[in-house]
């Protein structure tokens, strides 16, 4: 049984005074148990839009999904007591509680009682750095403090799926690898009981973090596989960035195929990764060569080459 | 290139713009104007049912005084609300607040224009429960009873201390953001006892007749209730008390909102959204 | 084992009851406000009696009336518009996807809503009548409780069943709710005996439980001839039967508008 199983989903948006939209395209989804997940794609791809129907907040148009082989359809009870949700940028809860007070209440509303309650919430509180702020009341707590809150209270009742909807947004690069890591020990330790469905638009964080990609823009999956998989899919196997002094000799470029220049840099690009030490070698020694540098392809290269544009310009 | 005027005409249209759209794009023209209808009113069929129940026989111009008086207070309670309604709801819901501020328009352009966006409903407001009580209660207005003249002088100065006092308003609401919608209705509801609109100011204690007679609220609803019935008629109108009083009311009111948004700003109140 | 079981529904109403009780007591600006507005609409009424040349038992009428107007106002705003403040803060979601019934969330907050609701309710009641030493039947305090007590019940249920409403059609329910408030304060006789305006008119006003516990009170706490129609035992009775079928009408509509808000996407949207 798969984690989540969702076949040709579509999700159509008809609303007053808006145009029609098509946020989901015949997405098919299969994410293993145990496995962590990602879901990469622009703004606008339609992510959060299958998070919502994986975690019951809406319907598809059309299709099927099911959730620890429960019908979103029919069986969204059963759904909720398996799963836990933690969106980026999150700025729900009551600004007069305190932290603690705000997780208790969401406990009770997962079912724990209140001495479960307790013991969970100061051990995960203790485990994000934020036992110290308990009782600090919400509209007193930075961003990344609130985020944390919102990861306490994703976990807090040990959910079989946990999903992340770009839980690192907007917090700072060290809280947000603090995040990470966390996410990437708590998945180890559910020994293959725990799945986590991420969506990002950080080519990084998925990379990093995710056993699996599926690439999604304009409601549909692109691609779907490893990481390794993926940046297979660059138009290139491995690029060369050089940069010249002065002139740069375009006759000795002639035997590249794919060469880019800006102004006193070149970009050489090439589908296989063979000779490419003499390849490299010979490049240090062009004239007015300054440095050269290899690259290996990113998700964002597979990203451009599946949909003729870069992550960041899809909007 | 940063921009170097400050964006007063441009800005005005686009808040009111904006204004209006919210006031009215929740549902179909006609469904908007259904509800906006359906409340004055429903105001005027109270206050016809409510005479004619409790009513002991009372006199024409006490009714005319309290009804003319409810009807413009309707007006009151609109603008100012509006004002503060606009920073409530770009502070909490729209969360807009900050880029309004540091845009070139300056702020109170702004909330005078999101404030004019329902000038249009407050003036129908009032007509409306004049009309409807005018004809369940035989008031007695006709058309040849109303000098025009002031009459329309009155909606003009009115709407201008209006907004002088929604400025006032939205400069306290800037200051309590915890309480914004409580400030605005507690300061239109206390002003409404002492504003010559339902209460005649000679029953209340003599300090807050003081007080009654320095704002010129009072002197506007007798200039309204001048121009509409010739029963109010027996003396002359005192346009030097309405005169004195707007002028130094608008100064006050203007000087006390760019005070209260330097506190606010000083505070870090601005945008400080209460989560509730 | 049920885990739908009691203990389950009581844990999520002392859960969502926890907020609107203790966070209320933290901000102590807001129970002035709460109590104070009411405090001048009840004021403004009266003295426009006054001008009425109104018999004084109208007086008595009118702090009733307005007292229990507050409890319209918060049953609307507290509890019909929650939703909305809740899905425009971003805790709609949380709530939906987590186990918990909706139904008991709206139970929490109607629990919490009526423990405040009332407590200003009766600071609104005391202010009012000593300020206009309006004289009442306090011998009958223990009548005008079970009134009170099922009128709240009532009117909260109702809430309920309004703020599933609200789930599926958002921003334009608000004003229409909002545009209802002056039509309720007509047909629920807030500031007039509804029954002397017409015998007609005041049976179906009194499809309102409203205007049943205003009806309700007046009778048992006024010093007057009032005119009514209605005993406030029977009043009493129908306004439990309100309560009990609001109560469980929720359930089905609270259903239906989740599914219906899950299909068309209006559940998480905001500024629907």
């Amino acid at each position: 049984m798969f984690a989540i199983d969702a076949k040709n989903v579509v999700r159509e948006f008809k609303k007053r005074n808006s145009p029609y939209k098509l946020a989901l395209d015949d997405v098919n989804i299969e994410v293993e148990r145990g496995s962590f997940y990602g879901l990469l794609g622009p703004n606008g791809a339609g992510k959060s839009t299958l998070i919502k129907i994986f975690t019951t907040l809406l319907l598809p148009t059309s299709g099927s999904v099911s959730v620890l082989g429960h019908d979103v359809f029919k069986e969204e009870n059963e759904i909720r007591w398996k799963i836990s949700l933690v969106t980026g940028g999150e700025m729900s809860g009551y600004g007069l509680l305190s932290v603690y007070e705000q997780l208790t209440m969401f406990a009770m509303f997962n079912g724990l009682t209140k001495n479960e309650a307790k013991y969970k919430i100061n051990e995960l509180l203790e485990i994000v750095g934020l036992k110290d702020s308990s009782e600090v009341k919400l509209n007193e707590l930075s961003t990344g403090m609130r985020q944390k809150m919102n990861l306490v209270r994703g976990l807090m009742t040990d959910p079989e799926i946990l999903f992340l909807d770009e839980p690192t947004l907007g917090l700072d690069v060290e809280i947000a690898l603090d995040v990470r890591r966390y996410l990437k020990e708590w998945i180890k330790e559910g020994n293959g009981e725990r799945t986590i469905l991420l969506t990002t638009h950080y080519m990084q964080e998925a990379d990093d973090m995710c056993e699996k990609i599926s690439i999604i823009d304009d409601g549909k999956i692109l691609h779907t596989g490893t990481s390794n998989e993926l940046k297979n899919k660059a138009e290139f196997s491995v690029k060369y960035i050089c940069k010249f002094l002065e002139n740069i000799p375009h006759a000795d470029l002639e035997i590249f195929e794919r060469v880019e220049i800006n102004k006193d840099t070149v970009s050489i690009e090439l589908d296989s990764d063979e000779n490419s030490e003499s390849i490299f070698n010979s490049l240090k020694n062009l004239n007015g060569i300054v440095s050269v540098n290899r690259y290996e392809p990113t998700l964002e290269d597979a990203f451009l080459n599946l949909t003729g544009k870069k992550l960041n310009e899809s909007l | 290139m940063a921009i170097k005027h400050r964006n007063l005409y441009r800005g005005f249209i686009s808040s009111l713009i904006i204004g209006w759209r919210i006031e009215t794009n929740w549902a179909s023209p006609i469904n908007v104007l259904f509800v906006k209808t359906i409340r004055p009113i429903s105001s005027a069929i109270i206050l016809s049912i409510m005479y004619s129940v409790a009513s002991r026989g009372s006199n024409l111009e006490d009714l005319l005084w309290v009804i003319i008086g409810i009807s413009t207070w309707g007006l009151v309670q609109s603008q100012v609300e509006l004002m503060y309604w606009a920073i409530t709801s770009e502070r909490e819901w729209l969360r807009n607040i900050k880029n309004i501020i540091l845009s070139p328009t300056p702020f109170f352009i702004y909330l005078s224009a999101r404030a004019s966006s329902g000038v249009p409903f407050a003036i129908f407001s009032f007509f409306t429960i004049t009309i409807v009580s005018n004809i369940f209660l035989n008031l007695n207005i006709t058309l040849d009873s109303i000098l025009f003249y002031e009459f329309t002088l009155s909606l003009v100065i009115g709407l201008i201390i209006l907004f002088f006092l929604g400025l006032l308003t939205a400069g306290i609401t800037l200051n309590v953001p915890r309480t914004p919608i409580g400030v605005g209705e507690a300061i239109v509801g206390l002003l409404y006892l002492i504003s010559g609109s339902i209460i005649r100011p000679e029953i209340l204690p003599s300090y807050i007749q003081h007080l009654s007679t320095s704002l010129p609220l009072i002197h506007w609803i007798e200039l309204v209730r001048f121009s509409i019935h010739p029963v109010f008629r027996e003396n002359p109108y005192d346009w030097e008390s309405l005169l004195f009083t707007s002028i130094i009311f608008s100064i006050g009111c203007f000087f006390s909102y760019v005070f209260l948004f330097k506190l606010s700003r000083k505070h870090g109140k601005i945008d400080q959204a209460t989560m509730y | 084992m049920n885990r739908y079981n009691y203990k389950f529904a009581l844990r999520t109403i002392y859960g969502r009851a926890y907020p609107r009780i203790w966070g209320v007591l933290r901000e102590p600006s807001w129970v002035l406000f709460e109590i104070l507005l009411p405090v001048l609409s009840i004021i403004a009424f009266i003295y426009v009696l006054r001008s009425f040349n109104a018999d004084p038992a109208f007086e008595a009428y009118a702090v009733i009336g307005g007292s229990m107007m507050a409890i319209w106002f918060n049953v609307v705003f507290a509890m019909a518009l929650q939703l909305r403040w809740e899905k425009d803060g971003g805790n709609l979601e949380f709530y939906i996807s987590s186990p918990t019934k909706l139904s008991w969330i709206l139970l929490g907050m109607m629990v919490g809503g009526s423990i405040s609701t009332t407590s200003y309710t009766v600071a609104i009641f005391s202010i009012s009548s000593v300020l206009f030493d309006t004289q009442f039947l306090w011998s009958n305090w223990y009548q005008a409780l079970i009134i009170f007590i099922s009128c709240v019940v009532a009117l909260y249920a109702i809430g309920m069943c309004l703020a599933s409403v609200f789930l599926k059609y958002g921003r334009e329910f608000e004003y229409y709710l909002e545009m209802a408030n002056e039509p309720v304060q007509l047909f629920s006789g807030s500031f007039f005996p509804i029954f002397s305006v017409n015998i007609l008119f005041g049976a179906i006003a009194s499809l309102i439980p409203l205007t049943l516990g205003i009806d309700g009170l007046r009778q048992v706490l006024v010093v007057s001839d009032y005119p009514t129609l209605i005993s406030w035992e029977v009043e009493t009775v129908i306004m439990f039967f309100y309560a009990l079928i609001a109560l469980r009408f929720s359930k089905y509509t609270l259903n239906y508008m989740e599914k219906s808000a899950r299909e068309s996407g209006t559940l998480t949207l905001k500024w629907q």
